[in-house]
């Protein structure tokens, strides 16, 4: 019987911690970014954006650029949409800059949002970039889970190696001109 | 020694249903506010109500627009009728906002909503000042406490109200209702689905 009880112990320890490694928190700045498993765009035009093919999953360092922000967001969250402005303003930021656009990408993933909830959003605050639907919180556990939202990670996204976490806050970035400089230092060309 | 057993397969059992912190995506609006029950149980109510019932009337205190009663509503609009469970906690504060930002889905329906809780007042302005302006009227059903809620069979035996979405049209029938798992927000498509059948 005591058998039986160490057993149960084990069983019991291990199944404690797994839950740990399954949503240890969202990486820091220095870290790898975990690999996670986006799902693709429905529209073309995203796809162009990014620089991938396909109609299914696609991976961070698939998407063409040195330098990829991802914001967590969600439509039902409102420093979300008071934030959707300031990301827009820094997406333009980067498309009217020749040395930048095509360098940094951004692509928020919708947390808890369906694919009609994440065009909702884009829709009433004119998101231009990628927004993908996460209903199941499939990728927010895959990148750590326990993120408020909006929760930005920047990602250096080396070919050579696993892309690095390059930028990791809740909340907003503030100044944009400033963020985007933060972010600049991280663009090489590939 | 079989109850040694039990209770460590139950404490098991527990730890494999009980969802990581992560799983509610909480806005960082409210992440410092928000007070977590934890995983309640989905229903704990029985409804006094079906579809094709007509709605039991109502007229409650609201933020902003005064006593608000359903049937002023009638022969004018649809209703939707949102009732959350409590202010400060973690799915009810990010149910509301993304309401707020699908007002043109609702008008496109002809329809208003009435977000209802058994706050009283003052903790709805309170905790909806969090949200930013929102555009529906928001009812307090605090006193007597959950009458409407007990009217429409959503009062749970805690005195909070299930989380739950009444469609009425505008001849007062209740056209569809969803007493949803407490833990978890309705999707919007869903809602507007049903809007679309009272074309």
């Amino acid at each position: 019987m005591k058998i039986i009880l160490c057993r149960l112990f084990l069983v019991l320890i291990l199944l404690s911690t797994f839950p740990l490694s399954a949503a240890a928190g969202p990486p820091k700045t220095g870290d790898d970014l975990p690999k996670i498993s986006l799902p693709s765009p429905a529209d073309q035009k995203d796809k162009d954006y990014l620089g991938i093919s396909g109609p299914d999953k696609f991976t961070v360092r698939q998407i063409q650029a040195p330098v990829i922000l991802i914001q967590i967001l969600s439509m039902y969250c409102p420093h979300c949409q008071k934030e959707a402005p300031n990301v827009n303003i820094l997406f333009k930021m980067i498309e009217d800059n020749a040395e930048l656009k095509d360098k940094i990408k951004i692509i928020g993933v919708g947390a808890t949002n369906s694919a009609y909830e994440t065009k909702l959003f884009r829709k009433k605050y004119k998101v231009p970039f990628p927004v993908l639907p996460d209903p199941d919180l499939l990728v927010y556990k895959q990148i750590g889970g326990e993120m408020g939202t909006p929760y930005f990670i920047g990602v250096s996204n080396d070919p050579d190696g696993q892309p690095k976490v390059i930028y990791s806050a809740a909340g907003s970035p503030g100044d944009m001109a400033e963020f985007l400089k933060t972010l600049r230092q991280f663009v090489k060309s590939r | 020694m079989k109850k040694i057993i039990l209770f460590f397969f139950m404490i098991m059992t527990l730890g494999l249903i009980c969802p990581d912190n992560g799983l509610w995506a909480a806005s960082e609006a409210f992440q410092k506010n928000i007070y977590n029950p934890g995983i309640l149980k989905p229903r704990d109510s029985k409804l006094h109500v079906k579809v094709g019932d007509r709605a039991p009337d109502f007229k409650l205190p609201s933020l902003f627009h005064g006593k608000v009663a359903l049937n002023q509503y009638q022969g004018k609009k649809n209703v939707v009728i949102s009732f959350v469970p409590a202010a400060w906690t973690p799915v009810c504060s990010d149910q509301w906002p993304g309401y707020n930002i699908a007002r043109e889905l609702f008008e496109q329906h002809d329809a208003i909503l009435l977000g209802i809780t058994v706050d009283n007042l003052p903790t709805l302005f309170a905790w909806t000042n969090q949200m930013g302006h929102l555009w529906f009227s928001v009812l307090s059903d605090f006193w007597p406490h959950g009458g409407v809620a007990s009217k429409y069979g959503v009062l749970r035996n805690d005195g909070t109200t299930e989380r739950a979405l009444f469609i009425i049209d505008k001849q007062g029938i209740i056209r569809y209702i969803d007493v949803h798992d407490i833990n978890k927000r309705p999707q919007l498509e869903i809602l507007m689905g049903e809007l679309e059948k009272l074309k």
